[in-house]
């Protein structure tokens, strides 16, 4: 997963490589097709656990991995399985899996995952239930990849802060001390924060709404919830951050936030674990990481999860799904490499093991597991809670109030999933 | 006026039938061409509006609904798509009625300067042109740089005149000038060379005698120059209209559609309801709508353009 933008600049109809796929069994080696849509420096450290994997089984198994554009896997995806040219094991997000295993894309995993030796106690407890959909199991989780709070060390140091904030109060009055005018001509160039006004704001909402007790959307998928006292307090905490306690540069424009922080001009910013490596690569920045503030009456953090996934084939070969959940279990206990990538292990004993623990920044978001977050596992619920990324966008912006906006974005939304059914 | 329009008009070649021209030799010039007509505009077209009367979401069997997903878009108020697709729709014609006219003027007063064949006139050719060589994508992030609310060139030297910073992709009115400015840079060569050719056209007797007679600059260019660049203009006209009307790859990358949804296109929504949402057949009925839209708006150009003419 990288960015929204990154995705967005997928254009409409450049899906047009070969679907020859080999699905053929060369001699007694049983030949696994791996899809996901790693295409950044993600890549690399998936490949690496791939060929490991591929050694450990001495051409007995052989995975074989093609890599795309996420964009192009959830459109061709749906393709293939009718096609019955599926791949035998893929990665997909977290919140697509139950879209897709309601369209019968998906084989249900139970007792292949008891076979495989794959428990619960073993993951982390929230993204292990997150994979399930209409009673049964549709993925196993790879990693998750939560939200978090970058700071500049430096500045930090510099105005005699000495631990990031972890609540609202410190987080405005620390964002407070480092805003500020550093070149005397009466204009602030220096801010606390960074409030984006789109990507990945939503993502800091969410979690905002849980912190507050509340819920984006209804089990069903159906209803939106993000309306009422506790979703509109969380927006109107956002809004606040700049227009009331005016610490971050009004309407930000997609990663103005991002680019401001690289340059040394914000003290804090705030998003998805997979910025790291981005992050410290930068030149001249110094920068440190830690769970983001809590800005209600809990601890939530919003995370996202590479799930593995076994798609639908027209003909079922129980020597290849075995095999795939073989290589499931594999590249899981062994996702120390993926932890590198900006990811956190959603297996418990690689995230216990002294190297994850060695990884400064990883680990230090890591500290928000046990209170990490999914949305409620619908076909629809993305289609409901959309419009409220837009409304949410048109609060911070200031056009409009919190609760009208996410008035407005509930009309849509639940329009759209009626629409989607 | 009526005189001098004929004048420029060229004549028509004599059409001599050359021995051994036959049925197949016009088929075997067009068939190349009409094959793919056929293959990529003809096929898809028709199994665009089969598509527009059913559901399909790319899985399960297409499911027949009649006008259902029409009567969506046009009638039904409590659909997604009734509030979307409008919207969408004004947020596109929005940015035509902006940006067409800058479109044509700004390239023409281009050509105009180029064609005085002054020093540089071929370097500056090359250099207005070469923006077109890029892609969507590229262009439009070099803008997404320069124009930073907080971080952007432009808004340095705008702060530097004491003006606040300037949210040119956030916030309205800034989005679509910040919008139309990008089109404009990026696509001004195409019609610029139109233009020139079209000058380059133009007979230097004609220019002459006007001359002669009396007409000044302003006078020249109105009955000579503009009423002689009749054919590039209509085309010019036609296609970006098309072009500004199947706008994409600007909001997409630059805004997100954003403040809110105020910069979502047409075909942003449609791709959204398409492959976002798998509702292939309403997403097809909007396409359609779309296309049937714009087939009026093109045949209206020309029919004025035509009658201009006559």
């Amino acid at each position: 997963m990288t960015s929204a933008l990154a995705t967005s600049l997928v254009l409409a109809g450049c899906s047009s490589s070969s679907e020859s796929t080999t699905k053929t069994t060369e001699g007694s080696k049983i030949v696994l097709e791996f899809w996901n849509g790693f295409t950044g420096p993600d890549g690399n450290d998936m490949k690496k656990i791939v060929d490991e994997f591929n050694k450990s089984q001495a051409g007995k198994v052989e995975v074989k991995t093609q890599t795309m554009k996420w964009d192009q896997f959830y459109d061709k995806i749906r393709t293939v399985v009718n096609s019955g040219n599926a791949p035998d094991v893929a990665v997909m997000h977290l919140d697509q899996m139950p879209r897709m295993a309601s369209k019968g894309l998906l084989t249900p995993l139970d007792e292949l995952i008891k076979d495989a030796g794959l428990k619960k106690e073993d993951f982390i407890p929230q993204v292990w239930e997150a994979g399930m959909w209409d009673g049964k199991r549709y993925s196993v989780p790879l990693d998750v990849h939560p939200i978090a709070l970058y700071y500049n060390a430096d500045l930090f140091k510099k105005e005699g802060i000495e631990k990031p904030p972890t609540t609202l109060e410190e987080f405005v009055s620390t964002a407070k001390k480092l805003t500020k005018d550093t070149d005397g001509d009466g204009k602030i160039d220096q801010w606390g924060f960074g409030m984006p006004t789109l990507w990945p704001s939503q993502l800091m909402y969410y979690s905002a709404i849980r912190q507050n007790g509340g819920e984006s959307v209804s089990a069903d998928g159906m209803t939106a919830l993000y309306n009422d006292d506790k979703g509109v307090k969380a927006l109107q905490t956002l809004v606040d951050l700049i227009y009331k306690d005016k610490i971050s540069p009004e309407k930000i424009q997609q990663d103005g936030e991002v680019t401001l922080f690289k340059q040394g001009k914000l003290g804090m910013t705030i998003n998805g674990i997979w910025m790291i490596n981005g992050f410290k690569e930068q030149q001249g920045l110094n920068v440190a990481a830690a769970p983001i503030p809590q800005f209600g009456d809990t601890k939530a953090t919003w995370a996202g999860s590479h799930n593995f996934v076994v798609p639908k084939q027209k003909k079922e070969d129980p020597a290849k799904v075995k095999a795939a959940a073989e290589f499931i279990n594999y590249v899981t206990s062994n996702s120390l490499a993926w932890a590198k990538a900006g990811q956190i292990p959603a297996k418990n004993s690689v995230r216990d093991s002294a190297d994850f623990k060695a990884l400064k920044e990883q680990s230090a978001i890591a500290e928000q597991v046990p209170y990490l977050v999914f949305p409620p596992a619908s076909p629809t619920y993305v289609d409901v809670w959309v419009p409220a990324e837009q409304g949410v966008n048109k609060a911070l912006l200031g056009q409009m109030q919190p609760k009208q906006a996410l008035d407005e974005a509930k009309d849509k939304g639940e329009k759209a999933a009626k629409a989607a059914k | 006026m009526q005189s001098k329009t004929n004048l420029v008009k060229p004549a028509k070649p004599l059409r001599i039938k050359r021995p051994g021209e036959s049925r197949w030799t016009t088929l075997f010039y067009i068939g190349p061409h009409l094959f793919f007509f056929i293959l990529f505009l003809v096929l898809p077209t028709l199994y665009g509006i089969y598509l527009s009367l059913h559901d399909w979401d790319l899985l399960r069997p297409a499911e027949f609904v009649g006008f259902e997903n029409y009567t969506d878009i046009f009638f039904n108020t409590e659909s997604i798509d009734y509030i979307e697709f409008w919207n969408a729709f004004w947020n596109t014609i929005k940015f035509v009625v902006f940006a067409v006219p800058c479109l044509i003027i700004v390239p023409l007063i281009l050509a105009l300067a180029i064609d005085t064949k002054t020093w540089g006139s071929s370097f500056f050719r090359a250099l207005f042109y070469a923006p077109s060589l890029l892609s969507v994508v590229t262009a439009v992030l070099i803008w997404v740089w320069i124009l930073d609310s907080n971080a952007g060139l432009v808004n340095f030297y705008v702060s530097k005149f004491g003006v606040d910073n300037i949210p040119w992709l956030t916030d309205m009115p800034w989005a679509w000038i910040a919008l139309v400015a990008i089109t404009v840079w990026w696509t001004i060569g195409r019609n610029m060379i139109l233009f020139l050719a079209g000058l380059q056209d133009i007979r230097e007797e004609l220019l002459e005698a006007a001359k002669i007679d009396g007409a000044g600059r302003l006078k020249r260019f109105w009955h000579i120059v503009l009423p002689s660049l009749r054919g590039p203009m209509l085309f010019a006209l036609v296609m970006t209209t098309i072009e500004s009307f199947n706008v994409f790859g600007q909001p997409n990358v630059a805004t997100a559609g954003g403040p809110g949804t105020e910069t979502k296109t047409l075909i942003m929504y449609i791709r959204e309801a398409a492959f976002g949402n798998y509702r292939m057949g309403d997403a097809a009925a909007m396409a359609i709508v779309m296309g049937a839209f714009l087939v009026v708006v093109s045949v209206v150009q020309f029919v004025i353009m035509k009658r201009k003419e006559g």
